[in-house]
């Protein structure tokens, strides 16, 4: 297996900026800050890459699935989350929260900071603190690195299985785009570096092969259960201390698996049976309910927490829930 | 009005030389080089798929369902024609030929998800028709002919450059606009002497000798406008319409001519001595208007996505009629129809195939009326092999067309001519994703 070096990753990325034109050229040789040391300008080229790796993420999943375009609810989204990720460990990076047009429960943490979160997931709230409990869950991936750190450890054939499968899982979601699909062909070195200088184009591993593999993460395979768990964990401590309801994240997903009829009930944590048949996406990538829960009520427990008054914020949240009301348009 | 430059007619006794229609570049076929890689091989049937940067030139609208970024390149090895007028001189075909070679696409296509949400901008800069021609003839003892010799050069290019953006309006729909800036550049310099004996109303022999120079330069740039959409019937059937309308922003044309004519009521074995000045001319002009317009572009296509390894498309394209000032220059609206096929033999071995027309925008000759233009229709015929990579493509092959048309070789006579044509393109292209 051939471990991906990020100094590679980068460089290849920031060369490939160069063609593609889809992101800033920016040079590694030189230094970028004068008297910057040499540690200092990886960590600023990571930051970069990281950006532009979670700006074409956020680009695919805005194209996917739409823009709600509601910039009521949007200025509402992110005044709660800047606020929730003002109180994370990572206070001083940059979030940018906007709301997606899908009726599923869902939302997304993209490097670099963009956070994605589905009308599906707002109108599946109660209350604000349980929107700040999904919004600081997400604060906690992007803080933490999760997806990124997810990129760097995969090796280029990682690299390369995660990308065939974000295309045909792109393909799947697009019948006119599947029906345009072309046979997979068998790589053939000569063939393929001939056609590359033949046609002007530059090898190497690329953002956007990043990007598409973040995307087979975010939309197939998932951070994995340890990621979840962690930011979870975070996510809860990064809500009760900016000061939300403590157990807000618990009643928001234990609602996740409680029937329809039963909505307006207190929500009961139950073991439910595995379903056949397809996942929602929310169900591959994550762990089950009953764990997420567990794992939040041992955060509460050791923040000495469990029994704390958060805010609800319920007044404000039932007027932002009238903006998601209804069928998402897409 | 200028119309025939450099024509000879000398009342009494005229020199039966070929018309200055041999010092034209051929912009009268739109199909004399076929752009883009992919859509080379379907004979330029594209409108319907128009997924790669060549949607720049078939339709912009099918950028916005490309699959990934990529760059390609198109460009033609070498190509040939051959144009054989039948029994043109004195009985014995006239064959004119032109050879060359052309790079006709490099573009690239960028998917702009991340900042714009469904947009794909395409670039590309692209050849629709280059010409190289040296024509140098020498006829001897032919008739009345004693000699005759003609030396043509053609230089003549129309290329350009342009930018193409689209946008899925819904799964199924997407519209696209382009915007190219389209250079047409056109030189010929025509050199002929004939020499012939003629026997005038008093039973006496007289030779002739004749000379021509000519010298055109036709230049012009417009700015082109394609507008696009494409449909998706069905997942795996599209209909793409596009329209290409030109506006000319600079044209012109320039003629330096010179004339000599010497005749002799000798024989020829004295001609140098006793040969007269009997007519002489010189003139040079220009015309600002010599074309009108680039004609406007309708296109019409159907792409069938059939499987994975099969692609059939059709395209009708329609072509305005233009006019200016020269009346050389003139077109009428035709339509050209093209098929295509692509096919996996294997993943890594597609083959396209093509058939297309590609007629002449000249007008139909009229046998009633002399010094018309040639009028020829061509069938083409491609076929590519591609070696495929996961990421990348290289295309190999040829495309063939033949033609069958009228001309009118000779000034000042309704004679017509039969002519046969032929071309020959072997091209290579190569495409990568990035």
């Amino acid at each position: 297996m051939i471990k991906i070096n990020l100094g590679v990753l980068l460089l290849s990325s920031l060369i490939f900026s160069g063609c593609s034109c889809t992101t800033p050229k920016v040079s590694k040789t030189k230094s970028l800050v004068k008297g910057m040391s040499s540690d200092d300008q990886q960590k600023l080229e990571e930051y970069r890459a990281e950006i532009e790796i979670g700006r074409n993420m956020a680009g695919r999943l805005l194209s996917f699935y739409g823009v709600a375009d509601d910039d009521e609810l949007d200025a509402y989204v992110n005044q709660v989350g800047s606020y929730v990720a003002g109180f994370s460990d990572h206070p001083e990076r940059r979030y940018m929260f906007q709301v997606l047009n899908s009726d599923i429960v869902n939302a997304f943490a993209a490097p670099g900071g963009y956070i994605l979160v589905t009308r599906g997931a707002i109108k599946h709230a109660q209350n604000e603190a349980e929107l700040a409990f999904v919004l600081a869950h997400e604060v906690a991936h992007v803080g933490h690195k999760h997806m990124f750190d997810s990129l760097k450890g995969m090796s280029k054939e990682d690299i390369d299985k995660a990308v065939a499968k974000a295309d045909k899982a792109a393909m799947e979601r697009s019948p006119e785009l599947k029906a345009r699909a072309r046979p997979k062909p068998q790589e053939n070195e000569v063939g393929a570096t001939l056609a590359k200088y033949m046609s002007g184009a530059s090898a190497g591993m690329s953002i956007l092969s990043a990007a598409k593999a973040g995307m087979s993460l975010i939309l197939e395979e998932g951070l994995g259960a340890d990621k979840e768990f962690e930011a979870d964990s975070y996510g809860t401590r990064y809500a009760v201390r900016a000061g939300y309801h403590q157990k807000a994240g618990m009643n928001y997903l234990c609602r996740l698996q409680q029937k329809k009829a039963s909505k307006n009930k207190p929500c009961k944590i139950r073991k439910v049976k595995k379903k056949k048949g397809k996942k929602s996406i929310l169900d591959k990538t994550h762990p089950s309910v009953v764990d997420r829960v567990g794992h939040i009520r041992k955060t509460l427990k050791d923040m000495d927490a469990l029994d704390g008054i958060g805010a609800k914020g319920e007044v404000r949240f039932r007027q932002i829930k009238k903006l998601v009301r209804g069928k998402a348009v897409k | 009005m200028l119309t025939q430059p450099n024509k000879i007619a000398l009342s009494a006794l005229l020199l039966a030389l070929l018309e200055p229609q041999l010092g034209l570049a051929d912009q009268f076929h739109y199909n004399n080089i076929i752009m883009g890689d992919r859509a080379m091989g379907l004979g330029g049937a594209f409108a319907g798929a128009a997924d790669d940067a060549s949607g720049l030139i078939y339709n912009p609208a099918g950028i916005a369902f490309a699959q990934s970024n990529e760059i390609s390149a198109s460009g033609n090895a070498f190509y040939e024609r051959k144009v054989t007028y039948k029994e043109a001189i004195v009985g014995d075909d006239y064959i004119e030929d032109s050879k060359g070679s052309v790079s006709p696409f490099l573009g690239g296509l960028v998917k702009m998800d991340s900042v714009m949400p469904g947009v794909t901008l395409a670039w590309g800069v692209f050849n629709r028709d280059a010409e190289l021609k040296t024509q140098d003839d020498l006829i001897e003892n032919k008739g009345n002919i004693q000699r005759f010799h003609r030396a043509v050069n053609v230089r003549a290019q129309t290329g350009g450059f342009g930018i193409a953006a689209a946008k899925r309006l819904a799964s199924s729909l997407s519209a696209g606009l382009s915007l190219s800036y389209i250079l047409l550049d056109e030189l010929t310099q025509d050199y002929q002497d004939a020499q012939q004996v003629v026997t005038d109303s008093s039973g006496t022999a007289v030779v002739q000798l004749l000379t021509q120079n000519d010298r055109r330069r036709l230049e012009g740039a417009a700015m082109e406008i394609g507008l696009g959409l494409q449909y998706s019937v069905l997942p795996d059937l599209s209909l793409g319409l596009s329209v290409k309308i030109p506006q000319m922003m600079s044209q012109s044309f320039e003629n330096g001519f010179e004339q000599t004519v010497l005749q002799s009521a000798d024989s020829f074995a004295t001609i140098s001595s006793a040969m007269t000045r009997q007519v002489g001319n010189k003139g040079a002009s220009e015309i600002s208007n010599p074309i009108g317009s680039l004609p406007s572009e309708y296109r019409l296509g159907l792409a069938w996505f059939a499987s994975t390894g099969l692609l059939i498309t059709a395209d009708v394209i329609n072509y305005s009629a233009i006019k200016g000032d020269l009346s050389i220059y003139e077109r009428v609206a035709i339509t050209n129809y093209a098929a295509g096929l692509e096919w996996y033999i294997t993943p890594n071995v597609p083959m396209r195939f093509g058939v297309f027309t590609n007629n002449d925008a000249r007008p139909k000759i009229d046998e009633s009326k002399t010094d018309q233009q040639d009028n020829i229709d061509y069938m083409g015929y491609s076929m590519f092999f591609v070696w495929a990579q996961p990421n990348s493509q290289i295309s190999l092959g040829g495309i063939y067309q033949a033609g069958k048309g009228k001309a009118q070789k000779i000034g000042n006579t309704t004679t017509t001519q039969d002519v046969e044509a032929s071309s020959t393109t072997l091209a290579f292209s190569a495409s990568t994703n990035i």
